[in-house]
């Protein structure tokens, strides 16, 4: 079983580099998750966390707009230091008002089609995971959110202690980059610029 | 929230106090251009410039090609490939185009070729190509390395050679023929000699402050820029590795760097998130900054320059033109905006002097590259005053002529001012102009010219100043004088109004006129040129530059834009800045050359003042006009800019053809047209056309269009050359030519033509011989004619033909009467027939056979049944076919004749046709005493035959036979 689980994460990695399409990513993260549940767990080298935080606002000249979601649900190969993080659109809360998460969901994001936002990718910073202490990395990957897909360099300060990984990071992301329309009505309730933050706890995969 | 307004109101006031402003940026001139399609609005992720300096756009949605006035699609068939990634040209001219999707194509003749050999290994984005001096093609990828072709193939650097990453962002070619290639973790060097591959990596571990290497680029002196995602830029000696880190970058705080374009002096940043960062040389950093507040960039996906030195910057769908550093304005404040200026000085100490609207301003640059400003109130004036002049003597001291007040002097340490006092002249009076050299000092102005000179206590506002007009200057006073210069030989130059160039040499006063070959006696500025020539600009009639002994004059004719130069002034580098109304031109005194700044580059209602030009210390030419207060910087290192003119197209009958290979034409692709373009993205709308037609025209034809066609061109050899200009088309102006040649069609060339001559002449040779032939051919005929004719005539008429016949008629007669009736009617006939036969040439077999059977009757009655003629001949046969009139006559008559005719002997003639012959043939039975015959008989009907037919007439003369055979003739012969 450990061999099939390494031999999925070269194929992802092989992923990263090789444009794999969006379905594929999926599906190759959706089977690197079953095969994590079912397996039996390693000695220390897949960290994973199913109750992240992500939170988004969007800071518009006449209204600001925020919502948040527990359910960042992420994988971390020390070894190999690639990554993959994923949250359910659905799981977003907060907002000013029902009908604007119905907006969030339907109009803007279009969450039937594109259920989640992934981001995966690989650290390019050196760094051991094993030695505890506080750092800043930079995390390189592939954005997928509206079905469109960036490739980022996202900050990430990275707390390791008793084989806890902690993980903070805030980036923007301009909704032009994702083809996410506004409508000009609101143009002045909505920012072209959202800012994201995450927060996430990762523990040794058992 | 109080505090913080506190300090604001405290800093403000201390500024106030100080009659300072806050500091303000020199801002370049902009204009923006956007890309749009019916249906997209493409971003522009890359721009390149190619070896015309034609622009070319990659966008997410293809390729376009920018010429100034419009975007022109490159047309493509591949729809999957949209989002370009790289853009270059190399040495041979051939454009490279990299898609994110991992595929290159090609640009020929504005079409693109997708090269098939990578579209379905690479998965990468090509990030870059660059082509090494042995013509290797280098690219990078974003994952998987560099490639490089050689010798037709492909070749792999990546991880297994040393690299130190396979993303690969940018890569430059060195000049020692490495390429440098930016990575995620820092830079490769990569060298291929003889198929081995040598990396070397350079990265945090040596010093580079961030290992992810965004953009990379090479400056003039050949050190290394260096772009990264989190630190901002730094600079590497490629000599020495020695990096440097500068102000800029020590605490960088703005995002990801896309692009660095070094310049001369500047380097300029696009940057992800912060729009263009402008670093001057020391490193200060300000944003570029536009004068429509309006315009805000943000991501900035490309930068690069043009060969006009005009900066061209990416965002989104727009592609700005920035003036760079060649031309930037300094618009002041809303509360003092820096306009409706007379005058401008920059002083030694690198003040800029100028005088907007009535006021006198002092803005003195910054360590960070902007400027403070002060105000100086002359308050010893009745009323504000317009300041039309300025001047710095060799003290400091700024001398300030005034409109109807007189001249001040300014003490810059202490900012008095005092007025200056002297001639009835100077006082109260409109000043046009104050130069000096050491302490003397000339003004002029409505009232002739004024000689000051600066006694003891020159650094003082006490200074002892003693101003006179001095008795060889008295002849132009109460006259206007526009300029003075002092010249480097101690000569004073003063341009008048209508008394032409004035020179005071050795205290004596001499006047140039139009009798001199002026242009006009009217003089508005004066300049000395680097190697002394005088430089003035006249009122209407253009400059003109004055070498000690003659005048050369500059005008329209000769490229100028302006006839009416309004201030003057020679550069660091000998080049003459002429400031008129509505631009500047600058003059290349060695070349003649002139280039022009204006509207386009926000030069629009200049309105310069005879005093609106300076140099400051730095060589940079300050202009102060009613518009505003501008700066250039005139270029130093790059070559005069000029426009590149290129053939764009070739079209036969409005079909293209690709000029590399087609040259020949037919005599009927003789529609030729020529599309050409040059490029002055500075103002494309100022760029003349000459071409001339070698072989068809000899004079160069002016023109504004980008094409012209050649409608009906006779053969011949041909040679397109067309020439682009932004002012007048000389020979040195570059030139695009094409040499092509129109055949002759085939009836025009000389060898077809002799030989058709020589076909001819055999023709008609021949016509004439066989008519000649055909003539003597009728000629023999009758001749033959005529012969058988009597012949026969004579033979028939042959009194033994007759006697014989005339016996048997009374033989015949006694014992049965009713048949003499029958012999004599066919004695009777037979003579008819042969009278109406003997004039035809041919007559029917039929009717031969019938005049052969009343012959044949009327020698029966002689010789009764020995005599037999057996005719076997078909009716079709008899009617069918010709014969010449009494041939079978003629030869029965033979046989008769040669025969012994008897009961033992009997003559037998057999008549018959087989294999397309007429057969007589006769028994033999030779008569013993041969009848005299002429002969003549026989050989007529051959004679005959062989004028009617080739087929001959066969004659056997057997033993016991003769055969005559005859051809048979058919009507056709007739």
């Amino acid at each position: 079983m450990l061999s099939f689980c390494s031999n999925l994460f070269s194929t992802f990695t092989l992923g990263e580099t090789t444009l794999l399409n969006r379905t594929m990513n999926r599906l190759i993260f959706l089977l690197v998750f079953f095969s994590l549940y079912s397996a039996t767990p390693p000695a220390i080298k897949l960290y994973s966390t199913h109750d992240g935080d992500v939170a988004f606002r969007s800071e518009a000249p006449q209204e600001i707009i925020s919502a948040k979601s527990n359910q960042l649900q992420g994988i971390l190969d020390i070894d190999r230091k690639v990554f993959v993080f994923r949250v359910e659109l659905k799981t977003f809360e907060g907002f000013n008002s029902g009908l604007q998460r119905e907006h969030f969901n339907d109009k803007f994001l279009e969450t039937e089609t594109y259920p989640e936002v992934i981001f995966s990718g690989k650290i390019i910073e050196d760094l051991n995971f094993q030695a505890d202490g506080v750092y800043s990395i930079r995390a390189k990957g592939k954005l997928s959110i509206h079905g469109i897909e960036q490739e980022r360099i996202v900050k990430v300060a990275i707390t390791i202690k008793n084989h806890l990984i902690y993980i903070e990071s805030k980036f923007n992301v301009l909704l032009a980059d994702h083809s996410i329309k506004v409508p000009k009505v609101v143009h002045e309730k909505i920012s072209s610029e959202i800012g994201i933050e995450v927060k996430a706890l990762l523990k040794p995969k058992s | 929230m109080f505090r913080w307004i506190k300090r604001y109101l405290t800093v403000s006031a201390f500024f106030s106090l100080l009659g300072m402003q806050t500091a303000i940026a020199l801002i370049p001139i902009s204009k923006v251009y956007e890309l749009k399609t019916d249906i997209y609005k493409p971003r522009i992720q890359k721009i390149m410039r190619d070896q015309m300096g034609m622009l070319w756009v990659g966008t997410d949605h293809g390729i376009f090609q920018f010429n100034g006035l419009e975007f022109i699609p490159v047309r493509s068939n591949d729809t999957t490939s949209k989002t370009v990634s790289a853009m270059y040209q190399d040495s041979r001219n051939k454009i490279w185009i990299g898609y994110e999707n991992g595929r290159i194509a090609t640009i020929e003749r504005n079409e693109l070729t997708f090269i098939s050999a990578f579209g379905n290994s690479l998965n990468s984005s090509i990030s870059a190509f660059a082509e090494d001096s042995e013509g290797k093609l280098f690219f990078t990828t974003k994952g998987e390395g560099v490639f490089y072709f050689e010798g037709g193939r492909v070749f792999n650097v990546n991880l297994s050679d040393g690299m130190s990453d396979n993303y690969c962002y940018t890569a430059v070619l060195l000049k020692d023929g490495r390429l440098c290639v930016g990575t995620d973790r820092g830079l490769n060097f990569i060298r291929i000699e003889k198929k081995k591959i040598a990396v070397s990596s350079f990265s945090s571990v040596q010093g580079l402050p961030d290992n992810i290497v965004r953009t990379l680029s090479v400056d003039h002196w050949g050190h290394l820029w260096i772009g990264m995602q989190d630190q901002g830029i730094c600079r590497l000696n490629l000599e020495s590795m020695q990096l440097e880190v500068r102000k800029e970058s020590m605490q960088w705080q703005l995002s990801q760097v896309n692009g660095v374009l070094p310049l001369e002096n500047e380097v300029w940043l696009a940057t992800e998130e912060n729009g263009v960062q402008i670093s001057d040389s020391i490193g200060n950093m300000q944003p570029l900054l536009f004068q429509d507040p309006k315009i805000k960039l943000s991501r900035i996906n490309d930068i690069t320059s043009d060969l006009e030195q005009n900066v061209w910057i990416a965002s989104g769908n727009l592609l700005i033109r920035s003036s760079g550093e060649k031309l930037k304005f300094l618009y002041g404040s809303a509360s003092m905006p820096f306009r409706f200026n007379h005058c401008i000085l920059a002083d030694r100490k690198g003040n800029i002097w100028f005088s907007p609207d009535q006021q006198l301003i002092k803005a003195t640059p910054t360590s960070n590259g902007e400027f403070t400003y002060k105000k100086y109130i002359i308050t010893s004036t009745k009323q504000l005053t317009d300041i039309v002049t300025l001047y710095e003597d060799t003290y400091g001291f700024i001398w300030i002529g005034t409109m109807g007040e007189g001249v001040f002097r300014l003490n810059p340490s202490n900012g008095k001012i005092k007025k200056v006092h002297g001639q009835d002249n100077l006082e109260n009076s409109s000043i046009l102009s104050i130069k000096g050299q050491n302490d003397d000092i000339w003004i002029t102005g409505f009232n002739g010219v004024v000689k000051c000179h600066i006694g003891e206590h020159g650094y003082s506002d006490d200074a002892l100043l003693s101003c006179i007009a001095t008795p060889e200057i008295s002849e132009l006073s109460n006259n206007y004088v526009y300029c003075v210069l002092p010249d480097k030989k101690g000569r004073i130059w003063m341009g008048t109004d209508e008394q032409g160039l004035a020179m005071i040499e050795d205290n004596k006063i001499h006047f140039y006129t139009e009798k001199d070959g002026l242009p006009s006696n009217t003089i508005h500025c004066i300049t000395e040129g680097m190697n002394g020539d005088i430089w003035i600009g006249t009122t209407d009639a253009g400059v003109s530059v004055f070498d000690g002994k003659k005048f050369v004059n500059y005008s329209i004719n000769n490229g100028l834009s302006d006839a009416s130069p309004i201030s003057i002034h020679s550069d660091k580098n000998g080049n003459i800045w002429i400031v008129h109304t509505n631009g500047i031109d600058i003059l290349n005194p060695a070349t003649g050359k002139i280039l022009f700044h204006g509207a386009e580059e926000g030069l629009e209602e200049l309105n310069p003042d005879p005093n609106s030009i300076s140099q400051d210390r730095n060589g940079n030419i300050w202009i102060g006009a009613q518009s505003g207060i501008l700066v250039s910087r005139p270029f130093s290192f790059q070559v005069w800019p000029q426009p590149k003119v290129k053939i764009t197209g070739i079209s036969v009958f409005l079909q293209d053809i690709d000029p590399e290979k087609q040259r020949d034409f037919a005599y009927d692709e003789n529609n030729i047209r020529f599309d050409f373009s040059s490029i002055w993205y500075s103002d494309p709308e100022k760029i003349r056309y000459a071409y001339l037609l070698e072989g068809y025209t000899t004079k160069w034809q002016e023109t504004k269009d980008r094409s012209v066609i050649f409608p009906k061109l006779p053969p011949g050899k041909y040679r397109f050359r067309v020439r682009g200009s932004l002012n007048i088309l000389e020979k040195d102006t570059p030139e695009a030519n094409f040499s092509m040649v129109i055949h002759a069609p085939i009836w025009q060339r000389w060898w077809f033509r002799s030989l058709m001559f020589i076909a001819a002449s055999i023709f008609f040779y021949l016509l004439i011989r066989r008519r000649e032939e055909r003539l003597r051919k009728v000629d023999r005929l009758q001749k033959e004619k005529i012969q058988f004719q009597f012949e026969t005539l004579r033979s028939q008429v042959n009194p033994h033909f007759l006697f014989n016949s005339f016996n048997t008629l009374i033989t015949v007669i006694e014992e049965n009467p009713t048949k003499a009736v029958e012999y004599v009617e066919r004695l009777s006939e037979f003579f008819r027939n042969i009278v109406t036969y003997r004039d035809k040439d041919l007559i029917q077999l039929d009717e031969e056979l019938t005049l052969l059977d009343n012959y044949i009757f009327i020698q029966k009655k002689r010789y009764g049944d020995s005599l037999q003629l057996n005719i076997n001949l078909d009716k079709t046969t008899r009617h069918a076919f010709l014969i010449p009139p009494l041939t079978l006559q003629l030869l029965a008559e033979n046989a008769i004749k040669h025969n012994s005719v008897s009961k033992e002997t009997p003559l037998v003639i057999d008549l018959f046709v087989s294999m397309e012959l007429l057969y007589v043939r006769n028994n033999m039975n030779p008569k013993i005493q041969k009848e005299k015959s002429t002969g003549l008989g026989l050989q007529n009907i051959v004679s005959r035959y062989k004028l009617l037919t080739s087929l001959p007439v066969k004659i056997d003369h057997a033993e016991d036979h003769f055969t005559v055979a005859l051809p048979l003739l058919n009507e056709s012969l007739s």
